[in-house]
């Protein structure tokens, strides 16, 4: 594969209404002039070497990208061998570790106040490597999107987060140790 | 999604060229008239999702199939996304072949522990279905646990669950908990008939009733002995696959039958010249049109919903498909429907 798909912003296809659409949007995606489109595979969002499939199938020119699976729910092998029936089409996968995700969360957290889940995070520690090993140019404006809020997974974040203080249920105390704890003056 | 894809003949795609050609093939087989397309997942080819997606996203009408995966590499939840997304795409046309594979390859060859197959099967039909369903599941059983595992979209019901087996255990499971069976390549009349006793013997009352279909080397031409010589070679190597197993002697190939097969196999050979017509016409469909008509009224008189074509790849495949839906897609919808 050419360093080609990184000329343009590619395109992240997510959700629970991918499967119908995703022919549609891959071609709006190759018809816009981007430069890759990419599958994300979400627990337990429509898995995604058949929707990659269906994006390469009716693509020609665009680049389809897995982004991300893991080795615990598909033997690596059959990773090799889904990704062999995509290699028609350009496609390209990534490896993350648990410690990159967390990376890539932190980043988000601290650079632009957005806190997402771990699996969120995923597809940006993926662009991080990339970027590291300079399959992708660092002044690129590569779209991702962040598909959940890392509220849903607390408890993931917990090994890295500070301590959380414990309110109770009453929006005083709340109002207490936000002042308390972090120094906010807030006024209901 | 209705009872029409086995109507007609359907077609399997395999090999290391399907994924160049999927999308014509799929396309093909639709106009021809036929029923189903079928992705295999042989190891270690191109994988079958990514196939069946894109034979998806290419047709309108056609059923896609999955034939077969296995619940040792992919798990049971991961299989009922990659479905889910197959459904989406293909709403009320999409089959899921499930097996067990085979322990030379997901033990000696992967390295992952060859457990308990027929449990291993029954638990990932249960889970997958109620997944796609649309249930929140939590399982505890002997090969899996899921804790509160409920998809982000389900397509509801209507993806049908075919087991790839063959041994009378296994197909007895089949005719338990199983919408239909896919049969083996080489599978013969006499085969889909130990079949049909087999999986009655162990359905439920009320149940509705299981459909069968087999995979079958076909391969028809106004000049029969040219379809005929085309599948020889092909027949043979599937023969050296599969020596000494209980689908061969189903059809009257024991071992010794069918030894030199696999010794030619072994010594890497080809052996298209040592199948006789008699073993061609015990597994598999060739000759002309008229020929091949006859060769499948035995396979529907044994019980056989439908046929599904597997033509070797190096063949003209849009061509032999079209050739098998103008010859035998009307014929099979006729012998059904009698």
């Amino acid at each position: 594969m050419g360093s080609s798909f990184t000329d343009s912003p590619g395109v992240a296809f997510l959700g629970a209404a991918a499967p119908r659409h995703v022919a549609a949007w891959a071609r709006a995606a190759e018809r816009a002039g981007l430069g890759s489109v990419w599958l994300i595979e979400d627990y337990f969002y429509p898995g995604a070497f058949a929707l990659a499939g269906a994006a390469a199938a009716v693509t020609e020119r665009v680049t389809v990208g897995i982004g991300v699976v893991n080795p615990y729910t598909r033997h690596p092998a059959l990773l090799a061998m889904g990704l062999a029936a995509l290699r028609e089409s350009r496609g390209l996968g990534v490896q993350v570790t648990d410690e990159g995700i967390f990376e890539a969360q932190r980043a988000l957290a601290r650079e632009e106040g957005v806190f997402v889940e771990p699996s969120s995070a995923a597809a940006l520690t993926a662009v991080m490597q990339l970027v590291a090993r300079k399959a992708v140019d660092p002044e690129q404006t590569i779209v991702l999107v962040l598909t959940s809020s890392g509220l849903k997974d607390p408890g993931a974040s917990r090994a890295w987060l500070p301590e959380v203080p414990a309110a109770g249920d009453d929006f005083d105390a709340l109002l207490g140790v936000l002042r308390e704890r972090y120094g906010l003056e807030l006024h209901g | 999604m209705g009872s029409s894809f086995t109507d007609s003949p359907g077609v399997a795609f395999l090999g290391a060229a399907a994924p160049r050609h999927v999308a014509a093939w799929a396309r093909a087989a639709e106009r021809a008239g036929l029923g189903s397309v079928w992705l295999i997942e042989d190891y270690f080819y191109p994988g079958a999702f990514a196939l069946a997606g894109a034979a998806a996203a290419v047709t309108e009408r056609v059923t896609v199939g999955i034939g077969v995966v296995n619940p040792y590499t992919r798990h049971p939840a991961l299989l009922a996304m990659e479905t889910a997304a197959l459904a989406g795409l293909a709403p009320g046309r999409v089959v899921l072949g499930l097996g067990a594979s085979n322990r030379a390859w997901i033990e000696e060859r992967m390295g992952i522990p060859f457990t308990a197959p027929l449990d291993t099967v029954r638990e990932c039909v249960e889970i997958v279905r109620r997944l796609l369903a649309g249930e929140r599941l939590t399982w505890r059983g002997r090969r899996f646990a899921l804790d509160g595992v409920r998809l982000e979209w389900a397509p509801g019901g209507g993806v049908p669950i075919f087991l790839g087996v063959k041994g009378p255990r296994a197909l007895a499971l089949a005719g338990e908990v199983a919408d239909g069976v896919h049969c083996a390549i080489l599978a013969s009349p006499a085969h889909v008939r130990r079949v049909r006793a087999t999986t009655a013997a162990a359905r439920p009352p009320g149940a509705a009733p299981l459909r069968v279909i087999a995979y079958v080397p076909l391969a028809v031409a106004e000049d029969g002995a040219a379809a005929r010589a085309a599948l020889r070679p092909f027949v043979a190597r599937y023969l050296g696959f599969l020596h000494g197993q209980s689908i061969l002697a189903d059809a009257g190939l024991d071992a010794a039958r069918t030894a030199p097969f696999r010794e030619a196999l072994l010594r890497g050979e080809g052996a298209g010249h040592l199948v006789g017509d008699d073993i061609l016409d015990a597994v598999a469909v060739a000759g002309t049109p008229a020929e091949c008509r006859r060769a499948l009224a035995r396979w529907a008189e044994a019980g056989l919903d439908a046929p599904v074509a597997v033509v070797p790849p190096e063949a003209d495949v849009p061509g032999q498909l079209a050739r098998i839906g103008a010859a035998l897609g009307a014929f099979w919808k006729e012998t059904r429907c009698r």
